[in-house]
């Protein structure tokens, strides 16, 4: 057999991959190589490409141009499996486990070697795992024969890792893996992605927070639009400043900046919160919309933004705090309140929060409306039919027929109906959450044209993105959220990304030990 | 030659127009479709099969179990279940047997009596599923435990017959002894549940929740109170239902409606409801209902053994909804 010479040590080599998801370039021609016994920080904004590449990479998706070679040889996979036959394993958060199952046969379950005769408990597999714990540098920390539903969400993480590398994985997949793990936990995972790197063990690290690719990885490479941007030599190239840019790229792209901003006047206070807490996840925020004003609410995955915005609407309980409609308290327990109250909440989710699959377009458009008429039992359906059409004339929904069944539509005219929706209602403040996520360039251009009109018509707006160059475009103002507080209140002159991301990203959470 | 154009303008009009109604109401279409071609199937091969007493009989013995499942057609829209219904209508009828029995009440507040006992049951069972968040089937398979057993307490374990002429001409037969009443009245039920679910709030917002609870209740809909409401309309019908079933007997068997429960699920689902909410028609269910009360009635007049009817009943079913997965797919 002749030996392959790798050059630079690089086990994983990815040319040119290009995907296209129908109405969008997920990728474009990325390059991306892997070294061995190295960890490369993955980083971008959200839709950058970053999920889209490692679900190439473990088979998820197929690429439609492109090569990915492993150890010099090309492979193809076209499932999970064959991906993790290749050693390209993907540590999900809790998902892959059976929770009324123990530790070590969660590990050994895929493997023949947990039931002797396929009946009976192999008691082996208890001092297997311990080997493998100890191998991987979690240690004593773990009790074999715990049920997994025992372990905290950090733990649990721990035994994907360690089910991966019994499974011969030579490639660990690290999805923003720190997400929900306190500090302690963070450092525990630090050190077996320390061990696994020392033993020669190659890891892709995809995360938020920046400050943690610092202490952790040793290159990191940067997608933008599903463009690599770059990659660094070394960690060390770089710094928390210089990456931040990179990141959000110069250019506010090519987002128009309101031509008809000029229109809007902005006036009295409508909206108004006050000391609104709920658990742990929203501590004492407070903050106030004028009207014809537009907010935005800016912050990481997990800061507390969607919590914040179902808790006014009352889709949550809160724990405390007021909440004043045009200078008046009101009291919201439900959404139904909230709608009464002249509230407005387009989801982040519009699949399963914010349409009615089954139900037809104008049944959709309607539906808000109907539940905010208290008068009458009988549908009218001449009524319903114009003001379906009327909206669907407005927001240019492109349709069939009224009685079209939503599932049938694009994205795009699916958000838009979850939008015309409200409007119907006529709100007072309406709280826009991720209102272009997964929607195509053109119709992204509509709706914050339509956001732009509805503050212009009177309406106090608050728009919630994880999109920051979309905030900085149509925002006056921008709140920024991290850890369930609003750290910092930002005008749009003041407001620039590099600022947002530094009150964004959470601080002191971790004990960072620079190497 | 205009005249023509614009004839032929009309038919393409009228064509389109007939594509969307079928493509709208495809399911009912092919549940007429087999209703018609299973009693094509029975005309041929037994000759009582298409004479008017024997239909008048299907309606009948479809009444009942009519009834009933409307209100679990309401139920299964919010994508629940109610397994209650049969004991239900033991226990109203039960009681107001009692009450008109042992205590000489007159009919009308007999019936009154009936219903409030099936109003009652319903917001029982729709508190637990809808404000507790219990899961309908088990709230309804207690519920279906503690009615029975409520019947047995009431009467003891024995029959109670001899009712008020008043409340026996329900189960009785009208123009010129021909037509039955409850099968009238059970018609006269599905026009008003139609018309509740097409054409009011309630219906639509039944639907909304049934399709997607969580987005209904983001939408500002109070899926609470809508639940609830399902429940107590099926309990309301398990009532009206154990009315005309003593009318007609003259008399309430502690055993009444036991395994209803089964047969007005297995009509519902027949007609094209789906049992995860939010998909179906009452016209549907109606058309299920006939489909089951046909293909009974057509076995009974072949002479085929009871025992093997519930092959008949059970393939109905499957193959009702292998057609609708097959349809839905397409």
């Amino acid at each position: 057999m002749k030996k392959i010479i790798l050059k630079d040590n690089v086990i994983l080599k990815i040319k040119e991959i290009t995907k296209k998801f129908p109405g969008t370039l997920a990728l474009y021609k990325v390059d991306f190589n892997l070294r061995k016994g190295e960890v490369h920080a993955l980083v971008g904004e959200n839709g950058a490409g970053k999920s889209t590449l490692v679900k190439i990479l473990c088979g998820v998706y197929q690429p439609d141009m492109g090569s990915i070679s492993l150890n010099g040889q090309k492979m193809v996979f076209k499932n999970v499996r064959e991906a993790i036959n290749a050693g390209i394993v993907m540590v999900f958060q809790e998902l892959n486990l059976f929770p009324e199952l123990s530790i070590a046969e969660n590990i050994f379950l895929a493997q023949d070697l947990t039931y002797t005769f396929g009946w009976f408990l192999n008691r082996d597999i208890y001092k297997k795992t311990r080997e493998l714990f100890t191998r991987i540098g979690i240690g004593t920390e773990l009790n074999p024969k715990e049920l997994v539903k025992n372990l905290s969400v950090g733990k649990q993480q721990m035994v994907e890792i360690a089910k991966a590398i019994s499974q011969d994985a030579n490639i660990l997949i690290l999805d923003e893996p720190t997400s929900s793990l306190s500090p302690l936990e963070i450092e525990m995972l630090f050190n077996v992605i320390r061990s696994l790197k020392e033993k020669g063990f190659s890891m892709i690290y995809i995360s938020h927070r920046l400050e943690e690719i610092f202490s952790i990885a040793d290159r990191v490479s940067v997608l933008r639009d599903g463009r690599k941007i770059g990659t660094t030599r070394e960690v060390s190239d770089t710094n928390m400043e210089d990456l931040i840019k990179t990141i959000v790229g110069r250019k506010l792209r090519d987002f128009y900046y309101f031509s008809e901003s000029e229109g809007r006047v902005v006036s009295e206070v409508i909206f108004q919160v006050k000391g609104l807490t709920q658990g742990d996840f929203l501590q004492n925020i407070n903050f106030h919309v004028q009207r014809g004003e537009i907010v935005g609410l800016a912050g990481l995955v997990g800061a507390g933004r969607t919590e914040l915005a179902r808790s006014i609407f009352g889709a949550d309980s809160k724990d405390g705090g007021e909440i004043y409609i045009e200078g008046k308290k009101v009291e919201i327990r439900c959404p139904y309140d909230a709608l009464q109250k002249g509230l407005a909440y387009l989801t982040e989710d519009r699949k399963s929060l914010g349409i009615i699959e089954e139900m037809s377009v104008a049944q959709n458009i309607t539906l808000p409306k109907l539940s905010q008429e208290r008068k009458g039992f009988l549908l009218d359906q001449d009524e319903e039919n114009v003001a379906a059409n009327s909206a669907i004339k407005e927001l240019s929904i492109k349709v069939y027929g009224l009685c079209q069944k939503i599932k049938f539509l694009s994205g795009g005219n699916q958000q838009k109906i979850a939008i015309a929706k409200w409007l119907l209602t006529k709100p007072k403040v309406i709280i826009f959450d991720e209102p272009t996520r997964g929607i195509d360039v053109e119709t992204k251009a509509e709706i914050y044209r339509l956001i732009n009109k509805i503050a212009k018509k009177g309406a106090a707006v608050v728009v919630i993105s994880s999109d920051l160059p979309e905030l900085l475009a149509i925002c006056d103002r921008i709140l920024v959220m991290c850890e369930g507080k609003i750290t910092a209140e930002l005008d749009r002159e003041e407001a620039k990304p590099e600022k947002i991301m530094r009150y964004a990203t959470p601080r002191n959470k971790v004990n960072f030990k620079y190497r | 030659m205009v005249h023509i154009i614009k004839k032929t303008e009309k038919t393409i009009q009228f064509m389109q127009s007939f594509k969307t109604f079928i493509n709208t109401y495809k399911v009912e279409c092919s549940l007429i479709l087999s209703l018609f071609v299973l009693s094509l199937v029975w005309t041929m091969s037994s000759k009582y099969f298409l004479t008017s007493r024997n239909l008048f009989n299907i309606l009948r013995q479809c009444s009942i179990i009519g009834t009933v499942s409307i209100g679990m057609t309401f139920v299964i829209l919010t994508g629940g279940i109610d397994l209650s219904v049969g004991s239900v209508l033991g226990i109203s009828s039960m009681i107001a047997a009692k009450y008109m029995v042992g205590f000489g009440g007159p009919a009308l507040s007999g019936i009154v009596v009936a219903l409030l006992v099936g109003i009652g049951v319903g917001l029982f069972n729709g508190f637990f599923v809808s404000r507790v968040g219990l899961a309908p089937f088990i709230v309804t398979l207690a519920m279906m435990s503690i009615a029975r057993s409520s019947t047995y307490i009431v009467c003891h374990g024995v029959s109670i017959y001899g009712f008020p002429a008043a409340y026996k001409f329900l189960g009785s037969n009208i123009i010129k002894s021909y037509v039955p009443l409850a099968g009238v009245i059970c018609i006269l039920l599905y026009f008003f549940a139609h018309f509740i679910l097409t054409r009011t709030k309630v219906g639509r917002f039944i639907y909304a929740l049934g399709g997607n609870k969580e987005a209904a209740r983001l939408s500002g809909i109070k899926v609470e109170f809508y639940e609830l409401l399902a429940y107590v309309i099926s309990g309301l019908t398990a009532a009206i239902g154990g009315i005309l079933l003593s009318a007609r007997l003259n008399v309430v068997d502690p055993d009444a409606g036991i395994g209803l429960e089964l047969d007005a699920i297995a009509a519902v689902v027949i007609g094209g409801n789906s049992l995860f909410g939010g998909k179906g028609s009452i016209v549907g269910t109606l058309i299920g209902v006939f489909l089951v009360g046909v293909l009974k009635n057509g076995l009974n007049l072949l002479g085929v053994s009871p025992f093997w009817q519930g092959m008949g009943i059970g393939s109905i079913i499957l193959g009702a909804l292998v057609l609708e997965r097959v349809t839905s797919r397409s």
